[in-house]
């Protein structure tokens, strides 16, 4: 019995199908619920419930004990194959996704993206070509003796990247096969349904052979399962002709019930269609962008007024204990909260939520709800300094910061880093308690700065719901604030505000405005920077802006410095410099090199407004300066994921609450294929950014779009040779006790 | 066309690791038999997986509970290189000594633990198996390879970077094409 438990509970998780099927399911899902509501008589419910079922085998046989004990039992590898070849395919393709797909997927992307590849001749012929059963019938057969040949076999079994490729195989060829068979609508049949029958005949045979050689081999044709061990009476030759019967009978089954079926349909009476009176199709409801706010759970929390004080005050309390355990506890950053929450957790989820949603950690920030707490005795009415209205103070911060980080090693000193935390919640008091507005978070917080920069990658932004809303309204109350509501103290105003620059997220505009016409709503991906409006509420046109353009290149350079400061060669290089010669030399590469890089590449370029093209361009590169970010950060938060744990016990423990010693001895979710993950990162931040150096250099140079974007093109291309150099180098890890 | 889009979704779909491994050790000692598992094969340094199946001879049921203790030693007591290793592979605390259980295994029916091999050559795999107080050990020599190079190791993944650039561009020159064919109509 317990044996019969550990078979059957052997599943795997497998997050790449898991979350493409997924995906898939939620594409058609939303796809089918439209198609559904317009034409019910072609998309019933039993389409949907079909294609997540051929979802479900897909899944099944690829995580299931089936895929476990595969390489075991061929009877089980032999069902697995079953499954994708003459089950999960027709199941799909009897959902008629083609449809479905389109519809389900964002309207900017099927239109755009897959739309001229949709509407290309060639690829109609090359589509037409690959499902023609002139074409899918030979390559399901050949596909399907090829992979049984028994150096294949093995080599499948032996490497896992080849049993992938099989299964890929079998799957694609599967869906080919079954296409002519199945037509989903609208496909055209290019053969006649009577066709089919010879059509399904002939793979029958073929695959009645192939199972025929199975079954009466008196050899063993897959060493691999002579090997294997026995778990049951069944011999290896007994489990090969198994095997083959498996192939035989249910594979012959797969084919020859449709040929049946086609045959009976022929020879029954054919009965008139009934005439389908077609009523109007009922009108599209309007398309609205996705709304956080208006999402059941999550939007009733954010929309509920003391969740951000709440919010606040929790991370308030945590900055506290770490700041006390940075002073007070041990000062070895692996056992100290102040050296591992704030370098490797805090900035970990950070970039998380900046990928997922956007910069949800202004919204929770602990030093402005200790500023607001000091604002009821300080009287903050000054004006912040016009001299002072720019990013260069928090330029300068950051460039400190990333050169006293690696100097002082401030990530292994809990007493610095707890000085830190400090004199961000007297700085954030001072300016703020004394001047108007959030002139700390807008002029000089350096964290603040990353986000918003960070942030014109993310995929949500606080805007305006209906334009035409603002249009008639009068008080402004996003940006004035009224009697029981403040308004953006950033002095964004909604209407024309554009992208997440200097937005904290913090929704006083969301609470202020009467007509609840503001939301958090999803982001054209890099429009605001491809469009840049000169007319920017409070930021104006990046191309028109120094400090900022300078800002993302020293966060683009910071991302890339700050990883490869941890890696060995630059360890090694790092020691043989003296103080001021690496302050230096960390301000070249921080401020000087992106923009002197910028300004050639302009040049090169041909470009008449030099520093404007240089400005507007430089800011294109945060997609990929965040990628390397957040596969960076990324890396620490997964190796050190279970660090608080001891951490709080030790803590506990000296205050003498805790009666459990602490056990330093912890797992960490890294993985071997963390690399991968990092590396699709980085993809996904280096494609982002040469599109939107693209889509620049198209406004810019309409007619000379390829010789502009050459430059610009092969320095994001050489950035991202150098983050794959460094993530493949040696790192050294911070904050964890090895 | 719009048959593509449901494949190329579906390719997606269909990749998925293989489990287990390959079988590198089987013996037959005492009233158990032992194999062990490894992927990946050949071994190569860094992270790799063992895995242990310990059977009752007699029945060749799966024996319930086995203590099983797998150590790698070096038959050259070389100091590892760190070039080539991956980052988990060379950082993630991985030793040469583990105990293998079954929770951290796919496949419930064996025993299995993650290993961190740092450097090529030859290297004794013993392990120890423990049920009732009876208790088996089995060893072999295996030869460990350096570690693949970062790129052969990951250039599936790097390659996406040129196809999302052809296919932008593949998309440019169909919209050229179907701007010149509605000029020319």
């Amino acid at each position: 019995m317990e044996t019969a438990d550990s078979i059957f509970t052997s599943w795997a998780f497998q997050p790449v199908p898991a979350a493409g099927l997924f995906l898939s399911a939620i594409i058609y899902v939303r796809g089918w619920r439209k198609l559904h509501r317009q034409v019910p008589e072609r998309f019933p419910a039993w389409r949907l419930l079909s294609f997540l079922c051929g979802l479900g085998i897909v899944y099944f046989a690829l995580a299931s004990p089936l895929d476990t004990f595969a390489s075991w039992l061929l009877i089980v590898h032999m069902v697995q194959h079953l499954l994708l070849t003459m089950v999960a395919p027709p199941l799909l393709l009897w959902g008629a996704p083609l449809l479905p797909f389109l519809r389900g997927l964002p309207l900017w992307f099927a239109r755009d993206a897959l739309g001229p590849f949709l509407s290309a001749p060639l690829m109609h012929r090359l589509g037409g070509l690959l499902v023609h059963p002139l074409f899918a019938g030979p390559l399901f057969m050949f596909s399907n003796i090829f992979w049984h040949l028994p150096p294949m076999y093995e080599l499948a079994l032996r490497s896992s990247d080849w049993h992938q490729i099989e299964h890929l195989c079998f799957l694609a060829t599967a869906m080919l096969f079954w296409w002519p068979v199945v037509q989903p609508w609208p496909s055209r049949p290019v053969w006649p349904r009577w066709a089919m029958v010879p059509y399904l005949l002939i793979a029958d045979i073929q695959n009645t052979v192939l199972a025929g050689f199975l079954t009466f081999s008196e050899n063993i044709l897959y060493p691999t399962y002579a090997n294997a061990p026995r778990i049951s009476s069944l011999s290896a030759i007994d489990d090969q002709t198994g095997a083959g019967a498996v192939m035989w009978v249910p594979g012959s089954i797969a084919f020859l019930v449709p040929a049946g079926i086609i045959v009976m349909s022929y020879l029954s009476p054919k009965r008139p269609r009934p005439s389908v009176v077609r009523a109007p199709l009922p009108p599209s409801p309007p398309r609205r962008p996705f709304d956080l706010l208006r999402t059941p759970v999550i939007g009733n929390i954010l929309r509920w007024k003391p969740f951000r004080p709440l919010a606040q005050c929790l991370l308030f309390g945590l900055a506290i204990i770490v700041m006390a355990d940075g002073f007070f506890g041990p000062q070895v950053s692996s056992m100290n909260l102040a050296g591992v929450l704030p370098w490797t957790h805090w900035r970990g989820f950070t970039v998380i939520a900046l990928l997922a949603a956007g910069n949800l950690f202004c919204m929770v920030c602990p030093f402005t709800f200790f500023r607001d707490l000091g604002r009821k005795i300080l009287p903050g009415n000054r004006r912040w300094p016009r001299v002072l209205r720019s990013k260069w103070i928090a330029v300068a911060l950051l460039v400190i910061f990333f050169w006293a980080y690696e100097f002082f090693d401030l990530w292994d000193s809990p007493w610095w880093t707890a000085w830190i935390v400090a004199m961000y919640f007297i700085a954030a008091l001072l300016i703020d308690g004394f001047f108007r507005g959030a002139s700390f978070c807008k002029y000089v917080c350096p964290i603040g700065q990353f986000h918003f920069i960070s942030s014109l990658a993310s995929p949500l932004e606080v805007r305006v719901r209906e334009p035409d809303v603002c249009a008639s309204c009068r008080t402004h109350d996003c940006l004035r604030g009224n009697a029981t509501q403040r308004g953006c103290e950033l002095e964004l105003f909604q209407p024309k505000k554009s992208g997440n620059m200097d937005c904290t997220f913090c929704l006083d505009c969301v609470n202020a405005c009467p007509h609840d016409n503001v939301g958090i709503l999803t982001a054209r991906p890099g429009a605001d920077i491809i469009i840049d409006p000169p007319r920017r509420s409070s930021v104006r046109g990046f191309s028109h802006r120094l400090d900022i353009a300078v800002l993302a290149g020293v966060i683009v350079a910071g991302a890339f410095l700050n990883a490869a400061a941890m890696t060995r060669p630059l360890i090694v290089w790092q020691t043989a410099l003296s103080g001021i010669t690496m302050a230096l030399l960390f301000a070249a590469i921080l401020l000087g090199a992106p923009l002197a890089l910028s300004v050639l590449c302009a040049w090169i370029a041909g470009a008449r407004q030099l520093r404007e093209t240089a400005c507007g361009f430089l800011v294109a590169f945060t997609p990929l300066g965040f990628a390397m970010w957040i596969s960076h950060l990324l890396f620490h938060l997964l190796t050190g994921s279970h660090t608080p744990g001891p951490i709080f016990q030790r803590a506990m423990s000296d205050l003498g609450l805790g009666a459990m010693p602490a056990n330093w001895t912890v797992p960490s979710l890294a993985f071997p294929a963390l690399p991968g993950l990092q590396i699709l990162l980085l993809n996904a931040g280096i494609l982002f950014s040469l599109w939107i150096l693209w889509q620049k250099s198209k406004i810019a140079a309409p007619s000379r779009t390829g010789w502009f974007f050459a430059p610009w093109g092969s320095l994001a291309l050489l950035l991202y040779a150098l983050a794959l150099w460094i993530i493949f180098q040696p790192m050294e890890l911070r904050g964890l006790r090895m | 066309m719009r048959s593509l889009i449901c494949i190329f979704i579906l390719f997606t779909a269909s990749h998925a690791l293989a489990d287990g491994g390959v079988v590198v050790l089987r013996e037959e000692t005492g009233d158990m038999i032992i194999t062990v598992f490894a992927n990946p094969t050949p071994l190569r340094v860094g992270a790799v997986d063992l895995g242990v199946l310990a059977q009752d001879r007699a029945s060749r049921q799966p024996l319930p509970d086995p203590d099983v203790r797998i150590s790698l030693t070096s038959e050259e007591n070389v100091v590892p290189p760190a070039e080539w290793a991956t980052i988990c592979n060379s950082l993630n605390g991985l030793g040469t000594v583990a105990t293998a259980t079954r929770n951290h295994s796919t496949n419930r029916l064996l025993n299995s633990a993650w290993l961190g091999v740092p450097a090529p050559g030859k290297w004794d795999l013993e392990v120890r198996v423990r049920v009732d107080g009876q208790s088996e050990r089995v060893s072999q020599t295996l030869e460990v390879l350096p570690a693949a190079a970062p790129l052969s190791a990951w250039w599936p993944l790097i390659a996406l970077v040129p196809i999302g650039i052809a296919s932008f561009a593949l998309r440019g020159f169909f919209l050229r094409q179907r701007r010149r064919h509605r000029s020319l109509v």
